[in-house]
């Protein structure tokens, strides 16, 4: 009846970001033929929206369960932009609880955070390989270049040559030290741009900011690109998300009310209709974009769950194996 | 920055009975005023809904936000395992976490069984401490003689004298069980009634089972009864619910797709303004009963994570003041 408690590190110590690609690809295939369960998330809000409480928070109970690993698990998780922000500490705290589905006896419970920046990361990456079928290399231009945009340079990069990096950020200095962390990841140059127009002169965006406007526009974004709107708020023009060739999302249920396309769902510009396919669908071939010369992609892997519960519960069965972390027995 | 991990047994020794059953009211009331942000539960189906899962079960995740005590938190739980059962292992299986929503941080884990079934059971006492307070005793029917049939009865023991109890369950050994460990907490008879219909032969009928089906029939029900289901499922003839005086739920949203009034819901019987108001309006003042003797009323105080959030926070204060738990850093 011990419950495992695994801390950052450890978790470090146990999990690349190559392993976390592969399990994303199969937790997404998962969510598509159904032995992936992973219900819409449920936001408590702590300021982030609502006036009352005013902490500038939320955060998200995101549970699921992985059929390939016979785990149930749940994430909490969410954001800061106050008083954390203030002291100094990273904007997510998240932990994760695995639970044995048939006996309900709690296997697990681990620090979140690194497996919600990887996964976030590991997705892009997952999305890329389908959609980008027929390429090796690319050019990558990012909006935000802190935590999140190391962890997507990385993970593209274990799937893609990356010939060229674009980045963009309010904090010149952010820019900087992302230059200096991954010029060894990058074949090409890293530019630090001074506009968010020339950061899109690209094959790939990926915006990673906490950003509450639009920073991509349409004019900007050529036939050929792939945009990825990450970030919780909405990064893309929802004239952009309008006139996409095509929308790929993670998950229908919550990508039309949080997230990028939130904002033209409600206003009416787009609808269920308009989503093109799940990536789920495109992972297991259900579905094809085709050739993307010339076309515009929006896709937005807001994040689940069942992402975060399937690596955990990778994690875990390492952590065993290699006897890590601290046993403690709840009841 | 360390988190405080509390096991089930230091739980149980930082909280009593008295406790829960304020710490339910005052939450209650804060529902009711919008001090407390209670989202409706996320649930996993792990059989027990509808999927083709071999479990049996099901999860709900459950935040919320206290006002009263300025503390965040979740609650994971769930029960109907088919597994555990045939383990001989509790019903429910639960965890909480507690957040501090300044800072975002984790400020504790502990176990989440044992505060459920308080917080279930006291639910019940604040609802009858409102209803019968005036009154010198009363009188208790129970539909299932579990966990949560002990704390319920220990919870109202707290608040009125029980004059009788009558009980039901398809267990015969677990009735008995009951009826051995909380006579102590009764003035009069505990019966274990093998005809249900006699069960309801009280002021308050409360359910807590795991019942998919009726068990509470609209004409067993006489007037100046109330009836508290508190059960995951459908446990009360819909014909009832149609028929009572008034419905009270905690939480609107919620109840509407689950438990006693979810059926009902679907079927186009009962709808939203049916509901007379939630529990909380009702502790605040904002609506009136009434004479309850010649009305017959229907509870649903299906569970909100706010009950388990808000004892949860004194649990892990009276934790500190008793350096009791064991500190765990998740970020080392």
């Amino acid at each position: 009846m011990n419950t495992l408690l695994l801390t950052e590190s450890e978790i470090i110590s146990l999990i690349d970001m190559r392993e976390i690609i592969e399990i994303c690809d199969k937790t997404f295939k998962g969510m598509d033929n159904g032995t992936v369960l992973n219900p819409t998330k449920v936001l408590l809000d702590l300021g982030e929206t609502a006036k009352y409480p005013p902490y500038g928070g939320f955060m998200n109970a995101m549970p699921a369960y992985i059929g390939f690993t016979q785990t149930a698990g749940i994430k909490w998780a969410g954001g800061n932009v106050k008083e954390r922000k203030q002291a100094g500490l990273p904007y997510l705290s998240a932990l994760i609880i695995l639970m044995d589905p048939s006996t309900a006896i709690f296997k697990a419970v681990m620090d979140g955070s690194h497996i919600t920046n990887m996964r976030t990361g590991a997705q892009t990456a997952v999305a890329l390989s389908h959609i980008l079928t027929y390429r090796k290399s690319l050019r990558l231009g990012l909006f935000g270049a802190g935590m999140q945009a190391h962890t997507q340079t990385l993970s593209i990069s274990n799937v893609f040559d990356i010939n060229e990096v674009r980045v963009y950020d309010i904090s010149h200095s952010a820019a900087v030290k992302y230059k200096e962390d991954m010029k060894n990841i990058i074949k090409g140059d890293i530019i630090i741009c001074e506009t968010p127009q020339e950061t899109c002169d690209v094959d790939v965006i990926v915006c990673v900011t906490q950003s509450k406007q639009a920073l991509v526009m349409d004019e900007w974004v050529k036939p050929g690109t792939i945009v990825f709107p990450m970030g919780s708020y909405q990064e893309a023009e929802d004239k952009l998300i309008k006139n996409a060739d095509a929308i790929v999302v993670d998950h229908i249920g919550q990508c039309l009310h949080r997230g990028a396309l939130a904002h033209a769902v409600e206003n009416g510009e787009i609808g269920e209709t308009d989503i093109t396919a799940t990536i789920g669908e495109i992972a297991s071939g259900v579905k094809s974009i085709g050739d993307i010369s010339n076309k515009r992609i929006i896709c937005v892997p807001i994040g689940t769950g069942a992402m975060d519960v399937a690596v955990a519960s990778i994690v875990y069965e390492r952590a065993l194996e290699h006897g890590i972390g601290t046993y403690y027995n709840f009841l | 920055m360390g988190t405080l991990l509390l096991s089930q047994k230091e739980i149980k020794s930082l909280i009593t009975i008295k406790d829960a059953v304020e710490s339910t009211e005052r939450t209650f009331k804060c529902m009711g005023d919008g001090t407390t942000i209670n989202p409706t539960k996320v649930h996993l189906d792990l059989g027990d809904s509808g999927n083709n899962l071999e479990f049996g079960g099901g999860m709900n995740a459950m935040p919320a936000y206290v006002g009263w005590q300025d503390i965040a938190g979740m609650k994971w739980v769930g029960g109907r395992f088919f597994k555990r059962e045939e383990l001989g292992m509790p019903y429910i299986s639960g965890i909480i976490l507690l957040l501090e929503p300044h800072l975002s941080e984790f400020i504790s884990v502990m176990d989440g069984a044992y505060i459920t079934n308080l917080r279930t059971g006291s639910q019940a006492a604040v609802i009858i401490k409102h209803l019968y307070g005036d009154r010198d005793y009363v009188r208790v029917g129970f539909f299932g003689a579990g966990m949560q049939c002990h704390t319920a009865t220990a919870a109202i023991a707290e608040i009125i004298k029980i004059s009788e109890v009558r009980v039901s369950d398809i267990s015969q050994t677990a009735a008995e069980k009951y009826k051995n460990n909380m006579q102590h907490l009764v003035d009069g008879e505990i019966i274990i009634c093998d005809n249900p219909e006699d069960v309801c032969d009280v002021d308050v009928i409360i359910t807590v089972t795991a019942a998919p089906g009726p068990i509470v029939m609209n004409n067993w029900v006489k007037l100046g009864t109330t009836v508290i289901a508190m059960g995951s499922f459908q446990e009360i003839d819909i014909e009832y619910i149609m028929k009572s005086d008034a419905i009270l739920v905690d939480h609107i949203d919620q109840t509407l797709h689950r438990g006693a009034l979810k059926k009902a819901v679907a079927e186009g019987k009962i709808k939203e303004e049916d509901i007379f108001c939630t529990i909380g309006e009702w502790l605040n003042g904002a609506k009136s009963i009434g004479d309850i003797r010649n009305k017959r009323l229907m509870f649903v105080p299906i569970g909100t994570g706010a009950m388990d959030i808000a004892l949860a926070g004194i649990a892990y204060k009276h934790a500190l003041e008793k350096k009791l738990g064991f500190e765990f850093d998740f970020l080392k």
